[in-house]
């Protein structure tokens, strides 16, 4: 269990953790997010849908202040990520989709190293370093360096760390992707231990199963816009679907290869 | 069951691409990936520098020709088959070690590049190396060989003139199949989890050996006979005995497949043709063995050091938590390891083979501080132009959460800049320090102005890798599984920067006899050492922020945002 000693409490009291009203975002002038509108309300759990390449990593970034917004208003529990950038870092835990782990260091090294970024005292990093190893079940691979760890465990590492300074926010991008039935279910009661202490989440997932479980909000990306956004119980409503995968069916459009066939092979019909 | 007959089906599978095809491939690939690892296209400017490389192989190989036709060379066959026999052999040797002394084993990972493909991994091997051979350094390589080839034939072959070329290519196959061979030896060694004790064990074994061999006797090389003719002492007799001697082994093939054209024996020069292909194919074969078992083998290792484990609870700030974990991924960089032992291992080897006396016959007693400054800036080049003109490669996805922890881009920077200040300095100064202990009979005074010249090139150096690094990025992989490598152009840049670095300790070293030299030297050194530093800290804000505004395509081309 995540002890509350672990999770603070947000430091601002605004009363959106995340609001982005008309956001854009280019990379080599190719658009990306094209007057994103987006609110995340204190204490729910955000599932950020959408197909690949619909600019939910970019809106990740943009959020931890590692990119930066060409245009629109973006507030991180009350804070704008591009003015003061240390301020909203020091609240928020990031696990983006390309682990960003050092491979050359051990994962008690790595949790040791996070939490000395976040200022935390020897006491304090130890105490939690420990904690969040056995919650992700990596106490007896904390001494192995991370480049001999498997893809499950990599991201159980990644979550550990990005908690260590007990963030009011946590992004995740993709937490579920390429990983192993055990690791997820790691995972899952992870991220239920995180709704129950009402910390703020908001995760990316193709998985809309784990989104309907765990979700209490959701919005639909597509194209750089978000088509929709709401309670998860509002927008099942409003679309007359019995869960998320029915509403993004509805609100996201097919891609063009739908309806093609490979050519070369043959085709057998019994 | 029926068959959807309305579609064109194939009706066999399509035919694998032929050798000529393959080896066409990799090179255009080869090609391609060298211009996208800057996201350039190829400008004239490369164009030239890259055509600029080409100089000193050129001017090797006509000065090798220039030798090779000279009237004390080709007075007679047994002087010249002594003197090719000796440059077939230093250019096999240096062509064999050359993956060791540049650290350039992620060139083996080429070839895993291509495995998952319908590829043979001898078809592999054999195209990855020839492609390699037009690679600059390949040429730098060869050129040599082919001038002497060229000069040995136009004094001495007459007839069977067409089998040389043959002779020739058989011998540039037998050098790089080694060449392969060795390369997957040192990435073996590099990727073991033991890779540190295993360097270390053998650069000690090496300095021990050192210590205890007798140096080889080179004096017949350079010394003049009675009459003070050029034959460098060695009378026609000598010659012959040596070259024989050289004939024995396989970097003397060669030279005997020629001598035998001399005389007229063409069925001996196929036999050394034969045993060439032989020996390169067996080479070739043990890389193959290599690069299959290495297949099975993934490092793994613990740290089982409490004290190593707790290192970032001790670190005193921020700041030092920064700068520790940049020593430790230098630390576990196997190819930081490799590097920093070259200068010794080097060393180990200019005493072997008594090189510090035939540099004091041809410059004078005085050449130990120029030699030891050389020396020096070598073990500092290695690693700055490897790490620190391209900072944030071994940082891989980490750079992300470095720069979504609460810390500035300024300190990311400087906590680099001091952990790369150290090991370019560790570097320098251990190199000066066993050259004066080691080798040559250097004064305190002389050591103490090559370590303050040495130091002078940390600040530059610190300035251009900051600047590449932020412009240029390219991304490694420590465990040696990609290959991606600065242009060639930034890396004349780095080089320059260091040379640069050093040119005051260079230039003051002319003037050494002068009078009351130290008594100047001294503070000229310090004053412009103190120039440095005071631009260093004037840049660095200037690199914090452009760090800054480029972090996302530096994100970008290190890793996957």
């Amino acid at each position: 269990m995540v002890t509350d000693a672990i999770l603070a409490k947000p430091h601002c009291h605004a009363s959106l953790v995340i609001e982005a009203k008309n956001i854009h975002k280019a990379f080599a002038n190719k658009p990306v997010l094209k007057g994103l509108d987006l609110e995340l309300q204190p204490a729910s759990v955000f599932a950020l849908l959408g197909p690949n390449g619909a600019g939910k990593s970019t809106l990740i970034s943009l959020l931890t202040g590692v990119a930066r917004a060409d245009q629109g208003y973006l507030r991180v529990l009350g804070l704008d990520p591009a003015q003061d950038p240390i301020a909203v870092k020091r609240q928020i835990g990031v696990v983006p989709e390309e682990l960003a782990l050092f491979e050359s260091l051990t994962g008690r090294q790595q949790l040791h190293f996070c939490a000395q970024l976040h200022g935390l005292d020897r006491t304090t990093s130890e105490q939690r370093c420990e904690e969040l190893l056995r919650l992700t079940d990596l106490v007896s691979a904390g001494n192995q360096l991370i480049n001999t760890y498997s893809k499950g465990m990599r991201r159980r590492l990644a979550i550990a760390a990005a908690l260590i300074h007990g963030p009011a926010l946590v992004l995740l991008d993709e937490p579920f992707d390429g990983i192993d039935v055990i690791a997820a279910g790691v995972i899952r009661e992870l991220l239920q231990e995180l709704r129950r202490a009402q910390v703020s989440l908001l995760l990316t997932t193709h998985i809309l199963e784990i989104a309907d479980r765990l979700a209490t909000h959701a919005g639909f990306l597509y194209d750089g816009r978000l088509l929709d956004q709401g309670p998860v119980t509002t927008l099942t409503e409003k679309y007359q679907q019995a869960n998320l995968e029915g509403v993004f069916e509805a609100l996201i459009p097919l891609p063009d290869s739908q309806g093609n066939h490979l050519t070369f092979y043959q085709r057998r019909h019994d | 069951m029926t068959i959807d007959s309305d579609r064109d089906q194939p009706k066999c599978v399509a035919p694998l691409p032929g050798f000529i095809s393959h080896l066409y491939l990799l090179w255009q690939t080869r090609n391609q990936l060298s211009r996208q690892s800057l996201g350039l296209h190829q400008s004239r400017l490369q164009r030239l520098i890259s055509a600029l490389a080409l100089v000193p192989a050129c001017a090797l190989g006509l000065l090798s020709y220039w030798f090779m036709t000279q009237p004390s060379i080709t007075v007679a066959i047994d002087v010249s088959q002594f003197y090719f026999n000796l440059l077939c052999f230093v250019t096999a040797m240096q062509w064999i070690t050359w993956p060791v002394l540049s650290a350039g084993v992620e060139d083996a990972s080429e070839s895993r590049r291509y495995q998952s493909y319908p590829i043979s991994t001898r078809r592999l091997l054999v195209a990855t190396t020839l492609t390699g051979l037009l690679r600059p350094v390949g040429l730098f390589m060869f050129a040599p060989l082919i001038g002497a080839v060229v000069g040995y034939t136009s004094s001495h072959v007459e007839r069977y003139v067409f089998m040389v070329p043959l002779l020739l290519l058989a011998f540039i196959a037998l050098c790089a199949g080694w060449s392969q061979a060795a390369l997957y030896w040192v990435r073996d060694i590099l990727r073991s989890h033991r890779s540190g004790q295993a360097l270390g064990a053998l650069l000690i074994a090496l300095i021990v050996l050192g210590m205890l061999l007798p140096p080889l006797d080179i004096s017949w090389l350079y010394q003049k006979n009675e009459t003070g003719n050029a034959n460098f002492g060695l009378d026609l007799k000598e010659s012959a005995q040596i070259a024989y001697a050289f004939s024995r082994i396989p970097t003397g093939y060669l030279g005997e497949a020629l001598r035998a054209l001399h005389d007229g024996r063409p069925l001996a020069a196929m036999a050394d043709f034969l045993a060439m292909l032989l020996l390169a194919a067996l080479g070739l074969l043990i890389a193959q063995i290599q690069l299959s078992q290495s297949q099975h083998n993934k490092a793994s290792h613990s740290e089982s050091n409490n004290a190593m484990q707790a290192i970032f609870l001790n670190a005193r700030n921020t700041h030092a938590a920064l700068a520790l974990r940049e020593a430790l991924a230098l630390w576990r960089n196997p190819r930081a390891r490799l590097l920093l032992a070259v200068p010794f291992v080097l060393m180990v080897m200019f005493r072997l083979f008594s090189a510090h006396e035939m540099f004091i016959f041809f410059f004078g007693d005085n050449v130990d501080t120029w030699l030891m400054a050389v020396l020096a800036t070598y073990a500092a080049l290695l690693v700055t132009t490897t790490f620190t003109q391209n900072m944030f490669a071994e940082d891989g996805q980490g750079l992300y959460l470095l720069l979504a922890a609460p810390v500035t881009p300024k300190s990311i920077l400087r906590a680099k800049a001091q952990v790369h200040t150290l090991v370019i300095g560790l570097a320098g100064l251990s190199s000066t320090m066993f050259y004066a202990l080691y080798i040559g009979q250097v004064s305190l005074q002389d050591w103490f102005l090559v370590a303050l010249g040495i130091t002078l090139v940390i600040p530059i150096t610190l300035m251009v890798g900051l600047f590449l690094s932020i412009y240029f990025p390219v991304s490694t992989d420590t465990s040696l599984n990609r290959r991606n490598r600065q242009s060639m152009a930034v890396s004349l840049v780095g080089f320059l920067g260091t040379l640069a670095g050093t040119s005051p300790l260079f230039l003051l070293l002319n003037y050494r006899h002068s009078e009351a030299f130290y008594l100047w030297a001294y503070p000229v050194l310090v004053v412009a050492l103190g120039l440095m530093i005071a631009l260093y800290h004037y840049l660095l804000p200037i690199a914090g922020q452009q760090f800054n505004q480029r972090r996302e395509r530096i994100l970008a081309q290190i890793g996957r945002f």
